[in-house]
Order: C-alpha cells, then sequence, then structure tokens
C-alpha cells in the first residue's frame, strides 16, 4: 500500500493556514476599506481553493465511507475516515469563511459600524453560525440606533 | 520585384487577405464546445490534488493518473473542435447538424469521463471493465461514445473539404478538413484495435509503473495506445503544419498537405503493427 504525496496531517495545516488567511484578509478589507482584500480573496479565492481541496478528499475517500447521515451515530462512523474527517473540516472551514464574506457585504450594504462587524468577524471564525445569529439580531438594533440619531437631530432642528 | 516574380519559388506564395487577418490570434470558436474544453481542463487542478492525497494504484500508478490523462485529451479534443467549428459552411453550423454535433460533443466527452472518474475513485478499471453485468454494458456504452467522439470530426472535415466557409486561407482550410478527416478515421481504427484486442498490452504485462513518463505507455511489451495517440493527434499536427504552409499557392501546397497527413498516417499505422508484434514503441 503505497503512501499520499501529501499526508492528510500536512493538508490539514494547509488548510487551517489558508482559512485563517482568508479571515485576516476579510479583517484588513473591513478595517482598511478594500473590497479586494473583503470580497475577492476570501470570498472567491480562499474559498474556491478550500473548496477544491474538499472535492479532492471527496473523491478520493467517499469509497471509505462507512457510516450514513441518519442518526447522530451514523455521522460518527463516517467520520471515522480521516480522510473524510478531514473533508467535514474543511466543509466548515470554508462555509464560516463564506459566512462571514456575507456578513461583511450585508454590513457594508447597510453601512453598519465597521468596529461591530470586526468585532464579529472572531467570533464567526470560532462559532459560526453564533457569529451569524448575533450579526442577525445586532442588524435592527443598529437600524434602529440609526433612525433614533435622526431624531434627535430632528428635535434639534439643526 | 517584379524580376523576381518569375522565379517558382517566389510564385509559389500568394499573399491572401485571410492571412493577415486578427482570427489567427482571436479565431472565432464555438462556445459551448469551448467552456467544455476549458472546463475539462480545469478539472484537472482538483484530480492533480486528489492524486496527492490518495494513496490507492491502480496497475501500478495512482488511481487519478487515467482521469488526468483523458481531462487533458478530451479538453483538448473539444477544444480542436470548438475552433474548427468556424469552418463548417454556414448551413451545417446553423442547421440540425451543427446543432446534433456540438450537443455530442458537449456530452459524450462529459459521460465518458465520468465514467472513468467514477471507477478511479473506487481503484477499478473503467475500460475493459467486464466484471459485472451492468458494468459490461456501460463499458459497451462508453464504447459507442467513444465511435461518436471520432466520428463527428470525421463528418465535419469531410464537410469543410467539400463546402468549407471562406475562413483563413484555402490551403489552411484544407488542412484542417483533411487533417479532421485523417485523424478521426485513425483514431478510429486504432480504437476498435484497442477494443478488439481486450487490453492495450500486447504481451506479458500488468503493470504502467516502467513506462514513459507521462504517457505510461509500456517499454517492455507492445503498447496500443502509442497508436492511437499518433492517429488521433494529426487532427492537431496536421492543421499546424497547414498553418506555416497557409500562404503557399493551393496548387503546390495540397499535395504537400496530403503528403505530410499520409506520412502522419503511416507514422501511426507503424506503431499499430509494431505493438502487436509485441514490440514496445520506445524501449
Amino acid at each position: 500500500m503505497a503512501t499520499t504525496i501529501i499526508t492528510l496531517e500536512r493538508l490539514f495545516s494547509i488548510a487551517s493556514s489558508t482559512a485563517t488567511m482568508g479571515w485576516l484578509s476579510l479583517a484588513a478589507g473591513v478595517l482598511f476599506r478594500r473590497r479586494a482584500l473583503s470580497t475577492w480573496v476570501p470570498g472567491i479565492v480562499v474559498a474556491t481553493t478550500l473548496a477544491l481541496i474538499y472535492a479532492a478528499l471527496l473523491a478520493a475517500y467517499w469509497h471509505d465511507a462507512r457510516g450514513n447521515f441518519s442518526s447522530l451515530n451514523g455521522i460518527g462512523t463516517l467520520f471515522q475516515s480521516p480522510g473524510l474527517l478531514l473533508a467535514g473540516w474543511i466543509h466548515y472551514l470554508a462555509f464560516d469563511l463564506v459566512v462571514g464574506v456575507m456578513i461583511v457585504r450585508q454590513a457594508s450594504d447597510e453601512r453598519l459600524p465597521r468596529l461591530l462587524i470586526i468585532a464579529l468577524l472572531p467570533v464567526t471564525f470560532l462559532f459560526g453560525p453564533v457569529g451569524f445569529a448575533l450579526f442577525q439580531g445586532l442588524r435592527p438594533l443598529a437600524r434602529i440606533m440609526d433612525r433614533g440619531a435622526n431624531r434627535i437631530d430632528a428635535a434639534v432642528g439643526s | 520585384m517584379t524580376a523576381a516574380a518569375s522565379t517558382p519559388a517566389v510564385e509559389m506564395l500568394v499573399p491572401s487577405p485571410g492571412s493577415r487577418s486578427t482570427e489567427w490570434v482571436r479565431p472565432p470558436v464555438d462556445r459551448g464546445l469551448l467552456a467544455t474544453a476549458l472546463a475539462l481542463a480545469l478539472l484537472m487542478v482538483p484530480t492533480a490534488i486528489a492524486m496527492l492525497v490518495d494513496p490507492r494504484e491502480f496497475l501500478g500508478l495512482s488511481v487519478w493518473v487515467k482521469p488526468l490523462k483523458f481531462e487533458l485529451s478530451l479538453g483538448v479534443h473539444v477544444a480542436t473542435l470548438a475552433w474548427f467549428y468556424a469552418y463548417l459552411p454556414a448551413r451545417v453550423r446553423d442547421g440540425w447538424r451543427g446543432a446534433l454535433a456540438t450537443r455530442l460533443m458537449i456530452a459524450v466527452p462529459v459521460i465518458e469521463l465520468g465514467y472513468i472518474a467514477f471507477h478511479a475513485s473506487r481503484a477499478e478499471a473503467s475500460h475493459y471493465n467486464l466484471s459485472t453485468p451492468l458494468n459490461t454494458a456501460f463499458y459497451a456504452a462508453m464504447g459507442v461514445g467513444a465511435v461518436l467522439l471520432v466520428l463527428v470530426p470525421v463528418a465535419m472535415g469531410a464537410s469543410i473539404l467539400l463546402a468549407g466557409e471562406k475562413r483563413g486561407t484555402p490551403l489552411f482550410r484544407f488542412a484542417v478538413g483533411l487533417g479532421l478527416v485523417l485523424g478521426g478515421t485513425m483514431g478510429l481504427v486504432t480504437g476498435f484495435a484497442l477494443g478488439a484486442h481486450g487490453s492495450h498490452w500486447v504481451g506479458n504485462a500488468h503493470s504502467d509503473a516502467g513506462g514513459l513518463p507521462l504517457l505510461g505507455w509500456s517499454r517492455t511489451v507492445g503498447d496500443l495506445r502509442a497508436a492511437h495517440f499518433l492517429g488521433l493527434h494529426i487532427m492537431q499536427a496536421l492543421p499546424i503544419a497547414g498553418w506555416f504552409l497557409r500562404d503557399v499557392r493551393p496548387s503546390w501546397g495540397k499535395p504537400m498537405v496530403v503528403t505530410i497527413g499520409l506520412f502522419l498516417v503511416s507514422f501511426s499505422v507503424a506503431a499499430l503493427v509494431e505493438a502487436f508484434r509485441g514490440m514496445p514503441f520506445i524501449a
């Protein structure tokens, strides 16, 4: 049985570093207001790279699939194959990053405060859906704050 | 200039308007076929990654070598047809024959590659796979597809030779049409040889591991794939020759192109004969 040219552990490091660089680019894009860094690099380059690695792992290891998606136990069995486990992890990395890009894009469209978004990015990086839920919750609050400011200005009459 | 024009060598060359047009730099291509060719080529990226992470082997090489080779060769094949499609007469291109040809040349390579990649991902044979009735049926269907892959170029070449669109120069058009006809025909002949023989080796071999780099052809026994490669690539080689000769007057140039074409065919036939005698293409 031959060995692989890149080991799964090595590929894990490569994928993790790539994802981290995507997040750093996203944050830099928000901080310095550069669309290329906040949309193109993480959303297209990094996400596609991770997607290609994921596709390759699936092609190489789907024959190893022993479990199924119909029970928690089934999923546990599926992830006993290290190749499929890495694929699952990369799926996770890729899509959390895509959600981060979408949050930034929507926040930019709605002109939400940049500091708020930068604070949300690590939460989305580490706890995916929590970051997403926080963003959905904070969006209307930010808009209320915005309208409140307008009303005060109107009362002062300036 | 007038004094020099009387020598036969200079009379051979005819500066024709087509040779200076921009179409050499940006040829008109069929978009569907071009997109398919690019997609096939781009698939080489995840396939190469799979090759790096998958430890399994088939016939001595990584299971992903064969899909990689077919992604490249099918990409080249479809890209060739994408470009030469513009040389078909307009009524063929715009009629049912053009629609059928393009649809076949998009669907068949994709299905063939899907079949090859599916079996590769299971470390099984794709060609010659007779292990179960279902696999046998699929292999037969793939054979039909392969025949279509080479017959469509023959039909295109014939149509171009008979009434091709006035594009490029007359000699280049001739080389394109003849290249498609000869390349498709030799592809068919060598393909039948491969199918009928039941294996790409002629002789006692079980592994591609010691073969030529990239191509994998055996260096110890006969390998029918060499003749298949040489035959099929006439449809690129002859037009390339035709491009270098594009400004030559057809009365001189056509015999030259025909000669080159016959030479290329004989090269493929020689490789076929050599393989059937059990001799490797390159030892």
